[in-house]
C-alpha cells in the first residue's frame, strides 16, 4: 500500500555524442545541476541519490555528488546493464513511495567511448560470450526469424532506422542530427546479418537526472510538479535451457503488462513512448511485446505511420537509441527527461501536441539463456 | 592436544558442528573441449530430466546436486543465425546459430554454436549436426544434417 504518489519536478540532460575528453562525473555534472536547476531545489533538499551506470568502476554516484558538494545522504549505485538508469528511477520511486525519501536525485551515465568502438563489452565467464556471441548477433538472429516467420523484408528492417533519425533531426541532445533514407541503411556496414550498422544504436556518451518528490514535498518546497509516476515496474530475465521464441521478449511483456495494471490504463492511452531501440528489429518486437499492436502486426504498425507523429502513439520522439545513441546507464533516465519535456510542452520542434500519457522501456543485457537480464517500465501522467 | 592438531581440526569444520563448504568450481577450461567425437558433454539431472549445456553442478529447475555427466549427440533444428562481421572474440566474419538438440530432456536443450553451411543450405529451421571443423574457431561446428 504505497503511502505517498512520486512526481518528477525537474531534469536536464546533455547532449549525447562521443566526449572522448570527459570523465564519468564530467558527463553527469551539468546534468545534475540542470536537474536542480529545472527544479527549483537547492543541492541541500536531496534525500537521496541513485546513479545507474554499468561500466563506471566503484562509486560512481560518490565521484558525482563530490563535483556537486553534497553527500551524507544515501548514495545507491546500480547496474542492470541498459536498464540501469531505469533501475535507480525504480528504487527512488519505491522509496519515495513508501514515504523514506522526500527527494530524490536519479543520475544515469555512461562513457563508451572508454572502450575504443566496436560491440559493448560482455562478460567473459558467459560460455555464448566464449563461443563468439556478441550482442548485435543477438539481435541479428532475432532479426533473421523474424524475416523467416513474418511477411517481412530488410526494408522493413530499415525504416525503423529511417524513422528513428527522422525524430532525431529535430532533437539538439541526439548524437545523430540527420536523416537517412532506405538506401543508405541497407548499405551502411554489415555488423551482423541482417544487421547493418546503421540499425544498430551508435557507440556514444551521455548523462541525464530527473528530480523525484513525493506530493507532500513539493507542496512543502512549493515547486510544480510536471508529471505523475503512474507505474514503475522492474522484472529480471528468466533462464530457459531449451525452445524460446525470440520474436516475443516474454520479459517485456509481462513487465508491461504488470506497468498497465499499476497505471489503471493500457496501451492504448498511451500518448507517446520512449522504447528499447537499441536495434532496428527491437522496435518492432516491442510494438508487439508492450501491447501498442497485436502479435504479428509489427510491420504494418510502422509501415502505415502508425508509430509516428499523427499515428496511433509517437515512439521515440527523441529519435530513440538509434538516433541518440546508448550510453548504457544513462539511456534510462535520458527517456524520463525525454517523457518530461513532451508532457510539459517543453520539446520543441519534436513536441506530441497534447500528450498526457507516457511510457518508457528499456531492456538490457545478453546473458546465455536469457531473454534479457532486466527490463524496467515506467509510465507517467501529466500533472497540468 | 597440540596447537598444530587442534589447528587442522578447526580447518576440518569440527568447531560448533559447522560445516565448511567450498565454492564450485569452473567445469571446462576451454568451451571447445567441451566437443570431442560427434558429441557434446552436458549434464542431465538425475532428479527433474533437464539437462544442461554446459556441465552444471546443480540443477538450475529443481537445484538438486544429483546431476549427472551426460554426452550428447549434438544435432538438431537451426533455429535462427547470423554472420558476425565485428568482434572482439575472434576473426570475422564467422556465422552463430541456436540450434535446438534432439534431445530427451525435460524442456529441451538450445545451444549457440558456430555454424558452417553454404549460403544456399543456410536457412531457419534446417536440421544440423555437429562436426570438427579446422575452419572453426572452437575446432568445430554445426554443419548440414539430416532430417530424422
Amino acid at each position: 500500500m504505497k503511502k505517498e504518489n512520486a512526481y518528477v519536478v525537474g531534469g536536464s540532460m546533455i547532449r549525447m555524442g562521443k566526449h572522448r575528453e570527459s570523465s564519468y562525473p564530467d558527463l553527469a555534472v551539468p546534468a545534475v545541476l540542470g536537474a536542480l536547476k529545472d527544479a527549483s531545489i537547492d543541492k541541500s533538499q536531496l534525500g537521496a541519490m541513485y546513479c545507474g551506470h554499468a561500466f563506471g568502476g566503484m562509486l560512481t554516484g560518490q565521484r558525482i555528488s563530490k563535483e556537486i558538494g553534497f553527500g551524507g545522504i544515501p548514495i545507491v549505485n546500480t547496474d542492470n546493464a541498459c536498464s540501469g538508469g531505469a533501475t535507480a528511477m525504480h528504487l527512488a520511486v519505491n522509496a519515495i513511495e513508501a514515504g523514506e525519501v522526500d527527494v530524490a536525485l536519479v543520475v544515469g551515465v555512461e562513457r563508451l567511448t572508454q572502450f575504443g568502438g566496436g560491440t559493448l563489452p560482455l562478460v567473459g565467464e558467459d560460455p555464448e560470450v566464449q563461443q563468439g556471441i556478441v550482442m548485435p548477433a543477438v539481435y541479428a538472429m532475432r532479426a533473421q526469424r523474424f524475416l523467416h516467420e513474418r511477411d517481412a523484408t530488410r526494408t522493413d528492417l530499415a525504416h525503423v532506422s529511417v524513422k528513428a533519425r527522422k525524430h532525431g533531426r529535430l532533437n539538439p541532445f541526439a548524437q545523430f542530427q540527420s536523416e537517412v533514407t532506405v538506401e543508405e541503411v541497407l548499405m551502411s556496414r554489415p555488423i551482423a546479418d541482417p544487421l547493418t550498422l546503421m540499425q544498430c544504436c551508435p557507440t556514444g556518451d551521455g548523462a541525464a537526472a530527473v528530480v523525484v518528490m513525493s506530493e507532500s514535498a513539493y507542496r512543502k518546497h512549493k515547486v510544480p510538479a510536471a508529471m505523475r509516476v503512474a507505474a514503475s515496474e522492474l522484472h529480471s530475465g528468466e533462464f530457459v535451457e531449451g525452445f524460446r521464441d525470440m520474436l516475443w521478449p516474454e520479459i517485456s511483456a509481462h513487465c508491461a503488462q504488470d506497468a498497465f495494471e499499476a497505471a489503471g490504463f493500457g496501451a492504448d492511452e498511451i500518448d507517446t513512448v520512449e522504447l528499447h531501440d537499441a536495434f532496428s528489429i527491437a522496435e518492432l518486437v516491442y510494438y508487439e511485446a508492450l501491447g501498442f499492436t497485436e502479435r504479428g502486426g509489427a510491420v504494418p504498425f510502422l509501415r502505415e505511420g502508425r508509430s509516428t507523429y499523427g499515428g496511433d502513439v509517437v515512439v521515440n520522439p527523441s529519435g530513440g537509441l538509434l538516433a541518440k545513441g546508448h550510453p548504457v546507464g544513462a539511456s534510462g533516465v535520458a527517456q524520463i527527461v525525454e517523457m518530461l519535456w513532451q508532457l510539459t510542452d517543453r520539446a520543441g520542434a519534436r513536441q506530441v501536441q497534447g500528450a498526457r500519457t507516457a511510457m518508457t522501456h528499456v531492456t538490457g543485457g545478453g546473458i546465455a539463456g536469457f531473454d534479457h537480464g532486466a527490463c524496467s517500465i515506467h509510465i507517467f501522467e501529466s500533472v497540468r | 592436544m597440540s596447537d598444530d592438531s587442534q589447528q587442522k581440526k578447526a580447518l576440518a569444520g569440527d568447531i560448533a558442528g559447522q560445516v565448511v563448504i567450498e565454492p564450485q568450481t569452473r567445469k571446462y577450461e576451454r568451451i571447445a573441449d567441451l566437443f570431442s567425437e560427434g558429441k557434446l558433454d552436458c549434464s542431465e539431472c538425475t532428479a527433474c530430466g533437464a539437462g544442461f549445456y554446459p556441465p552444471v553442478d546443480v540443477c538450475r529447475t529443481c537445484n538438486s546436486s544429483a546431476v549427472e555427466p551426460v554426452r550428447v549427440e549434438a544435432k538438431g533444428n537451426l533455429y535462427s543465425y547470423t554472420t558476425v562481421a565485428v568482434s572482439p572474440t575472434f576473426e570475422a566474419p564467422y556465422t552463430l546459430g541456436y540450434v535446438d538438440l534432439a534431445v530427451q530432456f525435460t524442456g529441451g536443450l538450445r545451444v549457440l554454436g558456430i555454424v558452417e553451411l553454404t549460403p544456399e543450405a543456410l536457412a531457419c529451421d534446417v536440421p544440423v549436426r555437429a562436426a570438427v571443423s579446422e575452419s572453426s574457431p572452437v575446432g568445430w561446428s554445426f554443419v548440414k544434417g539430416t532430417k530424422s
